[in-house]
């Protein structure tokens, strides 16, 4: 580049136009795809087995088999999507895994636990103000991270799609394949268990006016 | 509508996914009815804390393990595809090698030599000539001397047109010399040639040639044991024809028969006796012999092959 030219300000490219790339042969575009969803497919892996490592490893195999079936997509549905599908079924097959379940006995005291002050790997998008504050909102996050993995495969699915990661039913309906209104009534049966085991809870001074 | 309908609704109402008009019930439900208020700022306060939960974020090195794991997945599919694709071809292919080695490994385990050296026998061929160079009186004695104080001295010749394991017979205190046996089938020979002279059970009985055994032998295997007879006490001396009675009554005993025997030129006295018995029989008749006498080797083994009848040759040495 020539000194003083001033660089072409080039639009980024969305996912539709780095899978194309990809499928054409570019296949180093697949870092940038990986770069924008990670942290949104890491979250929802780690909001679903509840364990950092498990999270990591569940978030690097979705990219893998993305990877490799990604020059079979055929744009029948949003790339995010077709990722949060595959994200999805991964955490399911490894929530059913007997590796999981033994590790999830086994868990070590030593486990990267977002509740856990002293963990320097993880990072909180926001800080609280005040340690007290800080120690309140990691308790409630415990217990209502708690209460999430503790329901079963498909209200755990709707309420991590809906408010962990923030979709709209249709893009529930999508991820799902279940139609829109199966998605709403699993959707509210699964807020009403939640609801029910945190009781004390959100008695305790956490119902907001 | 009733509370429990509008309980139904609360969840798409706190979304906004009811259509305008039940979003208006509801809403003037909730202005009146306490109970559904509760529940609804129940459902809104677990919505916010949802919604307040932290956000986790990736590892900073995720792409660098990602690529790691990857670079290694590849470099096993590599590894698979170099090895069995295609599957067609190379499957077969391995398969058949499999099949083959295994194949090979069998026939060399098998191979009756082998076997015997893996079961500790002496082997036909080649090197397994030791007794038989020993041909001379001076060579077995200087052997002999060697190994065990017992002046044994017993020259062995080959015997019958069948393979051979050569024992012979040593006091018990001494250490019993290497096993070996003959390489090449000889004709049969008499034992000590010009001193002795053969009398079949036939001849014994009546002077007459005995018929020749109907009894089918399939593949004998001839067995030479060398037999040191055990010294009695005097009130108990066997004289050498009684010890001959002996053996013979334990190979009929046994339901085998006594092909020939063997007499010294000069001393008249049995040197040797020839037999067929029942392979299943050896072992037993092996624990017989060992109570007049002693062997000068242990009792030879017999092949794992499915032997129906044996030749022994039973040699005998006077003490």
């Amino acid at each position: 580049m020539r000194k003083g030219n001033i660089p072409p300000i080039r639009p980024t490219p969305d996912d539709a136009a780095l899978v194309r790339a990809f499928q054409a042969g570019d296949t180093d575009v697949f870092d940038e795809l990986v770069l924008r969803h990670k942290d949104n497919i890491f979250n929802l892996c780690y909001r679903f087995l509840g364990d950092y490592h498990e999270a990591n490893d569940s978030a690097q195999d979705v990219f893998i088999k993305v990877y490799r079936s990604l020059k079979k997509f055929r744009f029948q549905s949003s790339f995010s999507t077709w990722l949060y599908r595959v994200a999805v079924n991964t955490c399911k097959n490894r929530i059913k895994s007997l590796d999981y379940r033994f590790k999830k006995r086994m868990r070590r005291l030593d486990s990267h636990d977002p509740t856990n002050g002293s963990n320097p790997s993880l990072e909180f998008a926001d800080e609280s103000p005040s340690p007290m504050a800080e120690l309140e909102k990691k308790e409630r996050s415990l217990l209502v991270q708690k209460a999430v993995e503790s329901l079963p495969g498909s209200k755990r699915t709707m309420i991590i799609l809906r408010h962990i990661e923030g979709l709209s039913y249709d893009e529930i309906s999508d991820i799902t394949g279940c139609n829109l209104g199966t998605v709403k009534s699993k959707l509210a049966r699964a807020r009403s268990d939640l609801r029910k085991k945190l009781r004390g809870v959100l008695k305790n001074g956490m119902c907001r006016d | 509508m009733e509370c429990a309908e509008i309980s139904a609704h609360l969840s798409e109402y706190l979304d906004g996914a009811l259509d305008a008009q039940t979003m208006i019930a509801v809403e003037n439900h909730l202005q009146t009815c306490e109970e559904c208020k509760k529940a609804f700022e129940s459902l809104q306060s677990l919505v916010l804390e949802l919604g307040d939960l932290d956000h986790i974020k990736a590892p900073h090195d995720f792409l660098e393990q990602l690529h790691d794991r990857m670079a290694n997945r590849f470099l096993l599919s590599e590894l698979i595809k170099k090895l069995f694709i295609p599957f067609k071809v190379k499957i077969p292919l391995q398969f058949a090698t499999a099949v083959a080695m295994l194949i090979l490994i069998f026939s060399i385990i098998h191979t009756p030599d082998i076997k015997k050296e893996i079961a500790g026998i002496p082997k036909k061929g080649g090197d397994a000539e030791g007794v038989y160079e020993l041909g001379t009186k001076n060579d077995l004695e200087a052997k002999q001397k060697k190994d065990t104080p017992a002046p044994v001295a017993e020259i062995i010749k080959p015997v019958a047109p069948y393979p051979e394991k050569q024992l012979t017979l040593l006091p018990r205190e001494a250490e019993p010399p290497t096993i070996t046996s003959r390489s090449k089938k000889t004709t049969a020979q008499p034992l000590s040639q010009g001193k002795a002279y053969l009398r079949k059970p036939a001849e014994e009985k009546a002077g007459v040639e005995p018929e020749p055994s109907v009894k089918e032998v399939s593949e004998p295997v001839e067995l030479v044991m060398v037999l040191k007879l055990k010294e009695e006490p005097a009130s108990k001396v066997l004289s050498p024809d009684e010890v001959l009675s002996r053996i013979r009554d334990l190979i009929n005993n046994v339901k085998g028969t006594v092909l020939s025997t063997e007499y010294d030129q000069n001393t008249h006295q049995p040197e040797s006796i020839h037999a067929e018995i029942p392979a299943e029989q050896y072992g037993f008749l092996c624990e017989k012999l060992q109570q007049l006498g002693i062997f000068r080797f242990p009792a030879p083994a017999v092949e794992g092959k499915a032997l129906k009848h044996l030749k022994i040759h039973i040699r005998f040495i006077h003490s």
